[in-house]
């Protein structure tokens, strides 16, 4: 009985002391504690197993866990150690600045027989033109053999060519290709792999097009009756990309063309790329008139002198350009003339397009907002018959380039294709002669067959947005500025490949930009030092609060039952 | 056109493929393939005119591509006679005149035959070039010979020089009379050359004339070697001159003429600015068709259920006149296997991709930036250039 009495005694207090303990959460401190795991991130198509058993050699004091991508963001949280193993396969949407530093070991592809394939240039593509993609091929251990390259939209081959492999192991090729529909496409671009090629993954690379059906409105201004001009406006009358409007001085008070042909304010801001031809005939009115049309419209200027530009116009040249004549036709880039106007040399900002032997002949340099393209060709247009029609191809691949650039309001990504689920920014750029001091924007958006959404436009300067790029297909922003309209599109894939070369070079940038080291994989030591020196300090004092550990409920509740049935056996209630 | 060339043939049997291409800034209306037939000889030369059928593949409205071939056994030739050919072409300009190709000789005889690619050239006229060509000899041999002349070799070069003189009266004779001035004479060839005169075969005979004198005042110096360089270029330019070719007439149809007397007629009060229509080009057609077929293609590529022979059908539909898609369609409508049939798919998109990159216009790849920062640090430097 008495034994019985002070069992009871003894659980009631120690139930009570349990509680009492956890209403006081006492605290205790540990004077040492684990240093985070390193998470390595595959963005590899093949395991790189080895590449992580070498850095769990070198990282002495931590753990190595690993992680695959499968979406489009990089799994990496804002506290942790990442290391990036990527070999180009891959691409991620990462945003430097917002955790600690991430650090990349890059795959390069290694052996032999290889081809990898790079983007050079991709034409802006139109449903009444051909387009044309320049790519880098590289190989290596592939003498005398042939590679296919194929462009394909979706899985119809839209463009192909082959290039016979010599000594050289580098090749620029060119590949016409055709638009089979209108919108934004993403192409693929796709080295054929050679039989025993050790891998494929540097074979192809996507890029996005948008191919536009609209003509683009383009001015013809003779200053002077002109054969230089007057070829090359013929040339653009052909193409259904254009529809070109035409004026020609042919007397002090008398002129010709057409009746949208007017050089004005209005006809200016109309047109994103206007050719003047006999520029040496230019009135300092019509200079000014230009010089605004370039500078604060931010169109597209083509000069077409016909000998040495003096007099007013002669401030629309930068440089010195002096006229060079010669008995047989030189080549200048795809044209031929034996009448030229050379530069001395041309501004750094500016694009030598093609070059008579080695000095600038046909120079685009910015000005303001626009820029001026200088043909230094003066009698191109007698040889336009020469090498299948190059004059034509050349001036409708310029006009075209050109007039894409000098669009009043545009409406451009800042990537050419999505990945889905990302977010593409889009950027909104209105250019009028005559600015305004407020605007009222407006967009929305359709991705596949979906409803309009809403999109909203932020002005930063420019006027700047985001696009959420739900499911593959394209998406379509549809924006309005004031009283001008433009649309947009963006192909949308699920897992865009930019080219392994592109995409290493982005994600060495990325990680360079966060305070992280990059190395190649094999020297992954480099990496182990660089953790090493950034690892966060470890805390002396751990604090450990026992009375917070669920299970002190079991005891606590034993106790009183244990406590309770002692007292019904005793007959007590 | 192809074959760019005369042709000698031993009978007239067998067929001789011609290809034409033709091109025109403004767009092209019509193109013929005629012939003249030349029999006979002496007095009784007799001419004969005809057409040949032309498959005609118009790439665009400026550009047009024909073959035709000409069987030799349908024309009813004879040993000796000769068929002139040459390709007629019209642009679309009402006031415009045909445009005639260069004429090209098809000669059937066996002497003809042997000469290889020339022709047997007359005996009077083939005496000059034979007469220059042993002049050359005989300096060559003199040249090689030299150490067997130490004391003559002035005279020996010399009778070579006056046999020269010789030749190059004959051929002055040949060529009308005297030169009266030959540095006028020459730079007249030049102007020939340039294409000022129309006749090639004469300025190639002033060209020799001065060749050879060039020659004889070089033998008459005793530089063997040096005279031998002209002699040769003598030579060369008296064969272009005496050229089978030389005596077809090759001559182009007239061009539109200005008419000179409505010059300075007008009245300068009346001068008016005009107006005209926008002129707008319009895209092919026949892309739709290529396109809706190559979205079919795609489609079959991944269902090969979907290769039948309706899809060839659609395929060989896009142009009936191209071997390509016709090659295809039957590669389609043949292939019995899932890999022959993929393979097929796949090769009739890259026939009908090749087929449309004919249609439209092509593109050149042509890069220049266009950032936004560069006009202003374009402005910036031009403001305030750099030392």
């Amino acid at each position: 009985m008495m034994n019985s009495a002070l069992a009871r005694v003894s659980l009631r207090w120690l139930a009570i002391a349990i509680a009492v303990a956890a209403l006081i959460d006492p605290v205790f401190s540990n004077g040492t504690a684990p240093r985070p795991p390193i998470v390595a991130i595959h963005l590899t198509s093949s395991d790189p197993d080895a590449i992580d058993r070498a850095l769990r050699d070198t990282l002495t004091g931590r753990e190595l866990i690993t992680r695959v991508a499968s979406g489009h963001r990089l799994p990496c949280a804002t506290d942790e150690d990442c290391v990036v193993i990527a070999d180009g396969s891959i691409d991620v949407v990462w945003t430097p600045g917002e955790g600690r530093p991430i650090s990349l070991i890059a795959m390069a592809p290694a052996g032999a027989p290889n081809v990898s394939v790079r983007p050079v240039s991709i034409s802006s593509g139109h449903g009444s033109a051909a387009g044309i993609s320049r790519v880098e091929l590289s190989g290596r251990g592939v003498e005398g053999r042939r590679t296919e390259v194929r462009i394909l939209d979706g899985a119809a081959v839209i463009g192909s060519a082959t290039h016979q492999w010599a000594t050289a192991p580098t090749a620029t090729i060119e590949i016409p290709w055709w638009p089979i529909d209108l919108g934004a496409r993403a192409l693929r671009v796709e080295a054929i792999p050679l039989d025993g090629e050790v891998t494929a993954i540097d074979n192809h690379f996507d890029a996005g097009v948008t191919i536009a059906g609209a003509r683009s409105p383009i001015l013809v201004f003779d200053a002077r009756p002109s054969w230089n001009s007057t070829f090359v406006r013929r040339s653009l009358e052909d193409d259904p990309r254009f529809a070109v409007g035409y004026r020609s001085r042919i007397a002090p008070t008398l002129t010709a063309g057409t009746a949208n042909g007017r050089l004005d304010a209005a006809g200016l801001d109309a047109v994103p790329l206007m050719i003047v031809g006999g520029p040496d005939a230019l009135t300092a009115d019509d200079v000014a008139l230009l010089d605004r049309y370039v500078r604060v419209r931010g169109g597209t200027l083509v000069l077409l002198p016909e000998q040495r530009v003096s007099g007013p116009a002669a401030s629309l040249l930068q440089g010195v350009w002096t006229e060079h004549l010669t008995a047989n036709p030189q080549a200048i880039g795809p044209l031929r003339a034996g009448e030229i106007l050379r530069a001395a040399a041309a501004p750094v900002t500016s694009t030598v397009i093609a070059r008579s032997g080695s000095s600038p002949a046909i120079v685009s340099t910015p000005s303001g907002n626009g820029r001026i393209i200088v043909s230094g060709a003066m009698d191109a247009w007698r040889y336009r018959d020469l090498d299948s029609g190059a004059f034509d191809r050349f001036w409708r691949s310029l006009v075209a380039q050109g007039a894409a650039a000098g669009e009043a309001l545009t409406l451009t990504f800042d990537r050419s294709i999505a990945a889905t689920g990302s977010r593409a920014r889009f950027t909104l750029r209105d250019r009028r002669l005559e600015p305004r001091s407020s605007l009222e924007a407006s967009a929305v958006s359709r991705c596949n067959d979906g409803p309009a959404a809403p999109v909203r436009v932020w002005p930063t300067g420019t006027l700047a947005g985001e696009l959420p790029a739900g499911s593959s297909g394209q998406c379509t922003i549809e924006a309005a500025v004031d009283e001008r309209q433009v649309s947009g599109a963006i192909a949308i894939v699920d897992r865009p490949a930019r080219g392994i070369d592109v995409t290493l070079a982005t994600l060495e940038t990325l990680a360079r930009g966060s305070g992280g080291a990059t190395a190649r994989a094999g020297d992954e030591a480099t990496i182990a030092r660089a953790l090493a020196a950034t690892a966060p300090p470890v805390s002396g004092v751990v604090s450990v609060h026992p009375m917070r550990q669920p299970w002190w409920i079991l005891p606590f509740a034993g106790c009183l039952s244990v406590e309770w049935w002692l007292r019904r056996r005793n007959g007590i209630r | 056109m192809t074959p760019g060339r005369d042709t000698a043939l031993a009978e007239p049997r067998g067929q001789v493929p011609i290809t034409i291409e033709t091109r025109d800034d403004l767009g092209l209306s019509s193109l013929a393939l005629r012939f003249t037939k030349a029999s006979g000889g002496g007095e009784n030369l007799a001419f004969t005119e005809g057409g040949i059928p032309l498959r005609i593949d118009r790439t665009s409205e400026q550009q047009w591509r024909a073959q035709a071939s000409l069987a030799l056994a349908s024309l009813n030739l004879a040993d000796g006679d000769i068929l002139v050919y040459r390709a007629i072409a019209r642009d679309t300009n009402p006031a415009g005149a045909p445009v005639q190709s260069e004429q090209y000789l098809i000669e059937i005889g066996r002497n003809a035959a042997i000469v290889d690619a020339g022709f047997a050239l007359p005996t009077e006229e083939k005496k000059y070039a034979i007469s220059q060509q042993m002049v050359i000899y005989k300096t060559e041999q003199l040249i090689a010979s030299r150490s067997k002349h130490p004391h003559d070799w002035l005279e020996q070069t010399r009778m070579i020089g006056m046999e020269q003189r010789m030749v190059r009266a004959e051929v002055v004779f040949l060529g009308g009379g005297e030169v009266e001035d030959e540095l006028e004479e020459a730079a007249k060839s030049d102007e020939l050359t340039e294409g000022r005169l129309q006749n090639t075969g004469r300025a190639e005979m002033l060209r020799a004339i001065n060749a050879m004198s060039r020659a004889e005042a070089q033998l008459n110096d005793g530089r063997a070697a040096e005279a031998l360089v002209f002699e040769r270029q003598a030579l060369a330019s008296l064969e272009r001159a005496l050229d089978r070719r030389r005596y077809f007439l090759r001559t182009l149809p007239d061009r539109s003429r200005i008419d000179t007397t409505r010059r300075l007629t007008g009245e300068r009060r009346e001068a008016r600015s005009w107006t005209r229509d926008q002129y707008t080009a319009s895209a092919d057609a026949t892309l739709d068709a290529s396109r809706r077929v190559m979205r079919e293609l795609a489609a079959a590529a991944a269902n090969s259920a979907a290769v039948n022979a309706a899809l060839a059908a659609r395929v060989a539909a896009i142009d009936p006149s191209s071997q390509e898609l016709q090659g295809t369609a039957v590669a389609i409508a043949s292939a019995s296997t899932a890999e022959a049939r993929l393979a097929a798919v796949q090769s009739a998109m890259k026939a009908v991709t090749a087929h449309a990159l004919k249609a439209f216009p092509s593109s050149a790849a042509i890069e220049f930036r266009s950032d936004s920062l560069g006009g202003l640090l374009a402005d910036e430097l031009a403001r305030r250039p750099r030392p």
